[in-house]
């Protein structure tokens, strides 16, 4: 009987070795125009890659050159805040001699009068600062440190325009029991009547911050578009958030897999999921916002009357090892999960009552068993449970990019954001009826870019923090599958609640 | 090796090579050169002329994909084939094989038969055609692709034992498929 078997094999394999026959033509025409739409795709996911390292590299170039302008705003700062008296540029005998030029840490400033207080006694050293950063920073920036710094302390503060050398003294005035700040009061002192000591300054006029704010703005040129900006400034915001989310996904397919997509159409459905994580932003102006950060998400799908393959290897049947072992696999959209589980899980397999048994080691030789009649010795080899319940999540590190730009800029604020997230899959979590399994998905593509899109509302609720909350919609720009005839693209819907902190 | 078949080669390595810079005519003229035996071994591997034309589709497309991964160190036929096949077995998986059970449904008797007909390969085709999708698989996997049982389970994810069932019941059904249509060829003369 085996030989003649071998017989057949040998029958076919002879006569159809050199099997040939044409194709139709229109083989040839599918496959150029899927090969002309692949080529469009792979331009379209190499643009992605493209945008999304242009928008990385310009956010770090964006952080990169506010964080310098911040840095050189906070050493005019501290240029401001210990310079009681003025070291540059021409003015010097104007206010001290040569020798305070660097003002050692814990020299003592002769007390004025009016109520401004001397230098506390322990001040930083000078850190001397290079020529053309003072110009640069010698503008409407300087002038609003400068203020901002006046308001928090209670001893003079003195800032130089190198355009003119002259000084300006910006100076708290505190009452006089030298406790309590008042609001800022701004002394300009044009450099030639800037007085050697503080004490001539009892004889100076006390203008409002309006008219040294004139002033201020006169003396160094400031353009009305530099002060509008001035005015409109820079925040960083540092925040988190998180959100509840609806996950599925579409597929796009050929008419050959039409069936076949029907099928997964009608067996999965979408899965509530999450994201979360923390964020980062810097606001330009009034109204546009970048948003970067870090967040993990899961995205998912579930399907009904999965039909899950157990493979048991029967090893006892083949090398007389006692031990079997159980593999599943279940294809659903996304491709085939394979996994393994073990006889502990209990889990009942609906059987037919035909079972197919191997009962020779080694041999090819098979018989039909009744299940009831089947010795117990003997592994079943292979069983479908068609009625599981699948469940299937995607982890992934997800680093976005998004831009936001205001519409309603009042106490409560409202933006449109969008931009793009690069994806990173980091794990994936199996359920079988509710039952967490130790399984993968074949080929999934690792890297993904997203297009996300939302409606941003913003509340402060106190001080410096606000509550965020942001219907976001998020869509798959590349298919995160890698079979042949149909591409498999996840999307969610989600509201994002967060926080933010204004620094 | 002659010189005709040295030159053949090159031939071949050049159009190779145009594929691999994703020449347009160079993936028409390779398309050309393997057309009928690629559709050949699909025509073995799918129920129907549809699937087949589907598998050969999709097959030069990967193969076509996957074009830069081919270093010239064996024979391109080998490598094509080897797409082509990978291709039928991945359409197998994602369309059929949740059938599963249902192909022991099928039942077919294990005569002793001599194989003594001449029959036409298209008439055999079509009778591996009509086998069911699991039989069909592995049967070419196995007597016509030369793969081994363990080969074959891991491609299928199925089990040795499963396989050497399923070969044996596609031998079984070819074996009375090509005896009946003897004897009705018999008959007819």
């Amino acid at each position: 009987m085996d030989a003649n078997r071998e017989n057949i094999d040998r029958y076919f394999s002879k006569k159809l070795s050199g099997f040939q026959q044409d194709p139709p033509e229109e083989v040839w025409d599918n496959i150029a125009l899927k090969l002309h739409e692949r080529k469009k795709k792979k331009a379209l996911l190499l643009f992605f890659r493209i945008a999304a390292g242009m928008a990385i590299v310009t956010a770090i170039g964006i952080a990169y050159y506010l964080g310098n302008n911040s840095n050189d705003s906070k050493h005019l700062k501290g240029v401001a805040q210990h310079q009681p008296v003025n070291t540059t540029g021409r003015t010097d005998s104007a206010v001290g001699s040569p020798s305070d030029r660097h003002t050692p840490a814990n020299e003592t400033v002769q007390p004025a009068p009016d109520g401004i207080q001397p230098v506390p006694e322990k001040v930083t050293p000078l850190t001397p600062v290079p020529a053309e950063k003072q110009v640069i920073l010698s503008n409407a920036d300087a002038y609003h440190n400068a203020r901002e710094n006046a308001l928090k302390t209670d001893y003079p503060v003195v800032v130089t325009n190198h355009a003119t050398g002259d000084n300006v003294l910006l100076a708290t005035a505190v009452e006089n029991n030298g406790l309590t700040p008042l609001p800022v009061k701004l002394v300009f002192v044009p450099s030639a009547r800037v007085p050697h000591t503080f004490d001539r300054m009892a004889n100076m006029r006390t203008i409002t911050p309006e008219e040294a704010e004139a002033l201020l703005l006169a003396q160094y040129n400031i353009p009305a578009e530099a002060e509008k900006s001035a005015d409109i400034g820079r925040t960083w915001s540092f925040g988190t958030e998180m959100a509840p989310l609806y996950s599925y996904r579409s597929i796009q397919s050929d008419k050959s897999y039409a069936a076949v997509v029907d099928e997964f159409n009608e067996y999965e459905s979408g899965v509530m999921a999450y994201a979360g994580g923390v964020k980062i932003a810097v606001t330009s102006g009034k109204r546009l916002t970048i948003q970067s950060g870090m967040y993990y998400s899961r995205y998912g799908q579930h399907k009904t009357s999965a039909e899950t393959q157990y493979n048991t290897y029967a090893a006892s049947i083949f090398d007389g090892n006692n031990e079997s072992e159980k593999s599943i696999s279940v294809i659903n959209s996304t491709g085939v999960i394979k996994g393994e589980i073990t006889d502990q899980t209990g889990r009942k397999v609906s059987l037919n009552n035909q079972l197919e048994l191997n009962t020779v080691a080694g041999d090819a030789d098979s018989r039909y068993y009744s299940y009831l009649n089947a010795p117990s010795a003997i592994k079943v080899e292979s069983e479908v449970e068609s009625n599981t319940t699948l469940d299937q999540y995607f982890e992934y590190v997800e680093l976005p990019l998004l831009l936001k730009y205001k519409i309603i800029d009042r106490r409560f604020d409202f933006c449109f954001s969008g931009g793009l997230v690069t994806n990173i899959l980091v794990g994936t979590k199996i359920y079988l009826d509710n039952d967490a399994i130790d399984a993968v998905t074949d080929d999934i593509t690792t890297v993904n870019y997203l297009g996300s899109f939302g409606l941003g509302f913003e509340y402060p609720v106190y001080k410096r923090f606000a509550f965020t909350l942001e219907p976001r919609f998020r869509y798959y720009f590349n298919p995160i599958d890698k079979n042949a005839g149909y591409n498999v693209h996840p999307y969610s819907f989600g509201i994002f609640a967060g926080f933010n902190y204004l620094f | 090796m002659s010189l005709h078949h040295v030159y053949l080669v090159d031939q071949l390595h050049k159009v190779v090579r145009g594929c691999q810079e994703n020449d347009p005519l160079a993936q028409r003229e390779l398309y050309d050169m393997f057309k009928v035996k690629m559709y050949g071994i699909c025509l073995r591997y799918a129920g129907n002329r549809d699937d087949a034309q589907d598998i050969l589709q999709d097959g030069f497309i990967k193969v076509f994909e996957k074009i830069q991964q081919f270093g010239f160190k064996g024979a391109f036929e080998g490598w094509i084939r080897k797409v082509m096949v990978n291709t039928a077995l991945e359409r197998y998986r994602l369309h059929y094989k949740q059938v599963g059970i249902d192909e022991m449904k099928e039942t077919g008797n294990q005569d002793d038969g001599q194989i003594i007909a001449d029959i036409d390969a298209a008439e055999l085709v079509r009778m591996i055609g009509e086998l069911s999708h699991q039989y069909r698989v592995v049967f070419n996997l196995y007597a016509l692709e030369g793969y081994s049982h363990k080969e074959i389970g891991e491609m299928l994810q199925i089990s040795e034992g499963t396989s050497k069932s399923n070969l044996s019941r596609a031998r079984a059904i070819l074996q009375e498929k090509v005896n009946k249509y003897y004897l009705k060829s018999v008959q007819t003369y």
